[in-house]
């Protein structure tokens, strides 16, 4: 994923922009919005990016992972992006990660059924079971290919699934990197699409 | 070999799982972080890698053709108490268990609630003389208690609904109970019979408010160390709840904090605070100013992946919950003065 795909994804136009039109009133909160009243104005994307100490005048916009150099061997360690996500959705700071649990959807709703793997490499597969799209070529319907718009350096990450900035306000903050608002999906929680007939898993997935 | 292994096949009842475990071998110690006067030595690591190969190994075959059960092994620890090195207890919240590890008699111990239950979301445990070993539940709103002598986990009754309760600790010189409410921002007081005597701040990020506070430690002297996470301070109260200091900011350096977890305080009144997006331990003086760090991301020994509980005994043993390895870590502050 290099960058943000906020732009592209308002692009594809008509259909999105309606659904956003219709849904938007039901979109009552956002649950990554920590910043609030007084400390609105402070720094609202504090949770998930810093600035850089030693430049605080210069406010480098970071993300704490960026030097996760250490590529997880295994599936029981969390690398990456995720562990930004990881550090709260522990049951402390915010509901649980679902990295072990994950509440899978493949069609319909049945939750906990699964465990989804997160942090791993995707290599296209066309054999066997959960056989996966060549990432390079198939798109992802936000605008690119899977790869450009899910993966993270080639890896599944909890951002191949979920928008971060989910229906991110507009915010009054100048030092910040401009986010437009975006809202993919009413009730799917900040999934980049929808889930509904299992839209999002088959979009990496010819299960 | 460098463990001695020893297994013990406890048949008691209410223990659900009896799991072997090596013993470490006499390493030497390793400093892993220091300043002039002291520094902190890496001691033990629990599970020890070899223990844990040969305990799914043997107890496989014995566990599954005796109990019919697999062994338990730490999955994610994020607590733990201490009475020593040698006996403590650690809260494993995707295993959704308490453990008790006795290093002498090599096992480890799972239990259970009641009604078999299971556990939602364990955060933190500490010690409340007469009653028993208080652990907090931020899933399922709730207090557990493990009763002196018991073998099953109870829950312990509050006068109120908690608001996902967190950190949770005992202030000795008022016999209070004092629970983190994370999604209320505040302090809840808790009398030892679990009445709501008072609550403590509201969110915000004014003295004495808190946004999303997580973890709290109460020192021999009564003073109070709230973690208040997504304003990434420490706040310090005195024990009728008035703030005496605060310090910390968000940041990518040394001396702030990019996800703080634990806290604890040594027997020298210096502040030790575990951050899981570093994967460091932190210490600061009692004013706030940033004395030195110890682990970095790895797998070794001294090394963290997400840690998350930390605690301090009398003696200055260090127990790191290093929860995304799936371990403990022990440590011991040495003073060279
Ligand atoms: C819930 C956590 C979270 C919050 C809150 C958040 N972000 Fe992000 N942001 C991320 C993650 C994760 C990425 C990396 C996404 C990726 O790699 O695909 C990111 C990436 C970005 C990028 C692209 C940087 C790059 O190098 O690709 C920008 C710009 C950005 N965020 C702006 C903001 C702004 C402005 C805010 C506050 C209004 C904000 N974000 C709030 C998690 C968050
Ligand atoms: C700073 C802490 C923090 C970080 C970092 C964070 N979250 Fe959250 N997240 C929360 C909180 C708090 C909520 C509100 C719901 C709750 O308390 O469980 C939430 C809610 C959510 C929800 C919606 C749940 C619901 O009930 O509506 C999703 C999905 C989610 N987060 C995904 C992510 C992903 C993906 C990342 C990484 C890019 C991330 N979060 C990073 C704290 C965090
Ligand atoms: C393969 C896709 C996928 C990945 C990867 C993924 N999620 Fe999800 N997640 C989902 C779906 C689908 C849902 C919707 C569940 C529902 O609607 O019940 C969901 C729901 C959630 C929720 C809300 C749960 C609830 O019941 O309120 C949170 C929080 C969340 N995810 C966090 C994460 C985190 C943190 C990660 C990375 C460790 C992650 N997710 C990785 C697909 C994914
Ligand atoms: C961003 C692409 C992507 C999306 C979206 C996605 N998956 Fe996956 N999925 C993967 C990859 C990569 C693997 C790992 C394959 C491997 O092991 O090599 C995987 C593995 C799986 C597995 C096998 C798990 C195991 O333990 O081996 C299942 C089941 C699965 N996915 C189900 C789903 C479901 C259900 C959804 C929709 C909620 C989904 N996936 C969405 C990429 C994706």
């Amino acid at each position: 994923m290099k960058g943000l795909k906020y732009f592209r994804v308002i692009s594809v136009g008509g259909l999105i922009c309606i659904s956003v039109a219709v849904y938007s009133q039901k979109m009552v909160r956002n649950p990554h919005k920590f910043t609030k009243e007084s400390w609105e104005v402070n720094e609202p994307c504090n949770p998930c990016h810093v600035y850089s100490s030693d430049e605080k005048s210069g406010k480098r916009f970071i993300i704490s992972y960026e030097n996760d150099t250490i590529v997880s061997p295994d599936s029981i360690y969390v690398s990456g992006v995720s562990k930004l996500c990881i550090s709260c959705h522990d049951g402390i700071v915010a509901g649980f990660d679902h990295r072990v649990d994950i509440w899978h959807i493949l069609d319909g709703r049945s939750r906990y059924s699964h465990n989804h793997p997160v942090s791993v490499e995707y290599r296209a597969k066309n054999k066997g079971r959960y056989r996966l799209h060549d990432p390079d070529t198939t798109s992802s319907g936000l605008g690119g290919t899977i790869a450009e718009d899910l993966l993270v350096n080639g890896r599944v990450e909890c951002v191949s699934c979920h928008n971060a900035h989910f229906s991110m306000e507009k915010v009054a903050c100048s030092t910040c990197p401009k986010v437009d608002n975006i809202n993919l999906d009413e009730n799917y929680l900040s999934l980049w699409k929808s889930n509904r007939q299992s839209l999002l898993c088959l979009t990496c997935h010819n299960f | 070999m460098s463990g001695k292994l020893q297994v013990m096949i406890l048949c008691l009842m209410g223990f659900v799982h009896t799991v072997s475990v090596a013993q470490n071998g006499n390493k030497a110690p390793v400093n892993v972080g220091l300043n002039d006067e002291k520094s902190v030595q890496w001691v033990s690591t629990y599970p020890t890698p070899q223990g844990i190969k040969t305990k799914n190994k043997f107890l496989k075959k014995v566990g599954n053709a005796v109990f019919g059960i697999r062994p338990a092994v730490f999955i994610k620890p994020v607590a733990i108490y201490a009475d020593s090195p040698k006996k403590y207890w650690v809260l494993d919240q995707k295993a959704g268990s308490v453990f008790i590890v006795e290093k002498e008699k090599s096992s480890l111990y799972k239990l259970k609630l009641e009604d078999d239950r299971p556990l939602g979301s364990l955060v933190d445990i500490c010690r409340v003389p007469g009653t028993g070993l208080l652990f907090t539940d931020s899933r399922l709103g709730k207090i557990f208690v493990i009763r002196q002598g018991a073998k099953k986990v109870t829950p312990f009754k509050v006068s109120v609904n908690l608001e996902q309760p967190t950190g949770i600790a005992y202030l000795e010189s008022k016999n209070e109970i004092w629970v983190l409410e994370t999604k209320a921002h505040r302090i809840a007081v808790l009398s030892k019979d679990g009445t709501l005597i008072r609550t403590i701040g509201k969110r915000g990020i004014g003295e004495g408010e808190f946004n999303y506070p997580t973890h709290i430690w109460i020192d021999d002297k009564g003073l109070v160390y709230i973690v208040d996470s997504m304003n990434y301070r420490v706040q310090i109260f005195n024990s009728d709840g008035e703030l005496i200091s605060m310090f910390g900011e968000a940041g990518d350096g040394s001396g702030y904090f990019a996800m703080p977890k634990g806290i604890a305080v040594d027997s020298h009144g210096n502040i030790y605070v575990a951050d899981a997006l570093f994967h460091t331990v932190q210490i600061f003086d009692s004013k706030g100013n940033f004395l030195y760090n110890f682990g970095q991301q790895g797998r070794n020994d001294g090394d963290f992946w997400m840690p998350s509980g930390i605690y301090i005994s009398k003696d200055d043993y260090i127990f790191v919950a290093d929860s995304y390895n799936s371990r403990i870590q022990v440590f011991k502050l040495v003073n060279h003065e």
